[in-house]
C-alpha cells in the first residue's frame, strides 16, 4: 500500500548534482591540506622550522575546517553557507600556499 | 552559441516564469520568479546573499546550473593547486640531489601561476554566475589557452633541459 510508505524528502530533487559538487569541495579541500603538507615538509628540509610549524599548523587547522563546514549532500542546500564566502576561503589558503611555496623556491636561489 | 538561460528553462519550467528579456537585466528579481533555495534561508524576495555584483541582478537560475559553475570553479582551484604542488616539490628535490638553478626558476613561476589560476577561479565563477542569473551566453573560457601555452612551455622547457643533461 503507498500509504505505508515513508514521506519523501520535499525539496531535495538534485541529489546527484549536490553529490558531485560535495565531492569537488572535500577533493578541494583534501588538496589543500596536502599542499600544506608538502610545504611542511619542504620548510623543514630548507631548515625554516618555525614556518614548517606553521605550514602544518594551518594545515590541521583547515582540515579541521573543511570537515566543519564543506558542503555535504545531506545537508539542505538553504542550510549551505554562501558558495562566494566558500570559494573565497578556499582561495585564500591556497593563494597564501602559493606565496609560500614561491618563498621555498627563492631561498636556493638566494643561497647561491 | 550555447545560451544557458534557454536550457534552462527547457530542464525546469517550475523556476522560470518566463524568457528574460534586456528589461529585466540588472532588476532584482521580482517576487513571483523568487527562487526557493536561498543560501541565507529566506524565501520572501529579500535577498541578502553576496556579492551583490553578482545576487542583485536577473533571477534565479536552474541549481544544477549553478552547482556546476562551483564544480568549474573549484577544478580550477584544484589546478591552481597542483601547479603549486608540483613547484614545491620540484624545487624540493632540486635540492635533494643538488640540480642547478633553472628548476628554482620554473618552480618560482609554477607557484606564482597556480596562485593566479586560484585567483582566475574566483573571477570566472562571478562572472558565470551572472550570465546564468542573467540567461545571457557564458563567457569564454580565456584562461584555458593561457594555461594551456604556459603548461606547453615549461614541458618543453624542462624538456630541453633532461635532454641536455643526458650523458653522450
Amino acid at each position: 500500500m503507498t500509504g505505508d510508505r515513508p514521506t519523501a524528502e520535499p525539496v531535495e530533487v538534485y541529489g546527484a548534482a549536490r553529490e558531485r559538487t560535495a565531492l569537488a569541495w572535500q577533493r578541494t579541500g583534501l588538496g589543500v591540506v596536502i599542499g600544506y603538507f608538502l610545504l611542511f615538509v619542504a620548510l623543514v628540509r630548507h631548515g625554516v622550522l618555525a614556518l614548517g610549524a606553521l605550514a602544518a599548523g594551518v594545515g590541521v587547522a583547515l582540515a579541521v575546517l573543511a570537515v566543519a563546514f564543506l558542503p555535504t549532500a545531506r545537508r539542505p542546500r538553504h542550510e549551505e553557507p554562501n558558495p562566494w564566502i566558500l570559494l573565497l576561503a578556499v582561495a585564500v589558503p591556497v593563494l597564501t600556499l602559493a606565496v609560500l611555496g614561491a618563498l621555498v623556491a627563492v631561498i636556493p636561489l638566494l643561497n647561491r | 552559441m550555447y545560451a544557458p538561460g534557454h536550457a534552462a528553462r527547457n530542464l525546469a519550467p517550475r523556476l522560470y516564469a518566463g524568457p528574460v528579456t534586456d528589461g529585466d537585466r540588472d532588476r532584482p528579481a521580482p517576487a513571483d520568479r523568487a527562487p526557493v533555495d536561498r543560501a541565507d534561508g529566506s524565501a520572501n524576495g529579500a535577498d541578502r546573499r553576496r556579492p551583490r555584483s553578482v545576487y542583485a541582478v536577473g533571477s534565479e537560475p536552474d541549481p544544477r546550473f549553478s552547482l556546476a559553475n562551483e564544480r568549474t570553479a573549484l577544478a580550477w582551484v584544484r589546478t591552481g593547486l597542483a601547479l603549486i604542488a608540483g613547484g614545491i616539490a620540484l624545487t624540493s628535490v632540486a635540492a635533494l640531489t643538488g640540480l642547478p638553478a633553472f628548476l628554482d626558476v620554473v618552480a618560482l613561476l609554477a607557484c606564482l601561476f597556480g596562485g593566479a589560476i586560484a585567483v582566475i577561479a574566483l573571477v570566472s565563477w562571478r562572472s558565470v554566475e551572472r550570465a546564468l542569473r542573467r540567461g545571457d551566453p557564458l563567457p569564454a573560457p580565456r584562461a584555458l589557452g593561457w594555461l594551456v601555452s604556459l603548461v606547453v612551455i615549461a614541458a618543453v622547457g624542462v624538456a630541453v633541459y633532461a635532454l641536455t643533461q643526458m650523458p653522450r
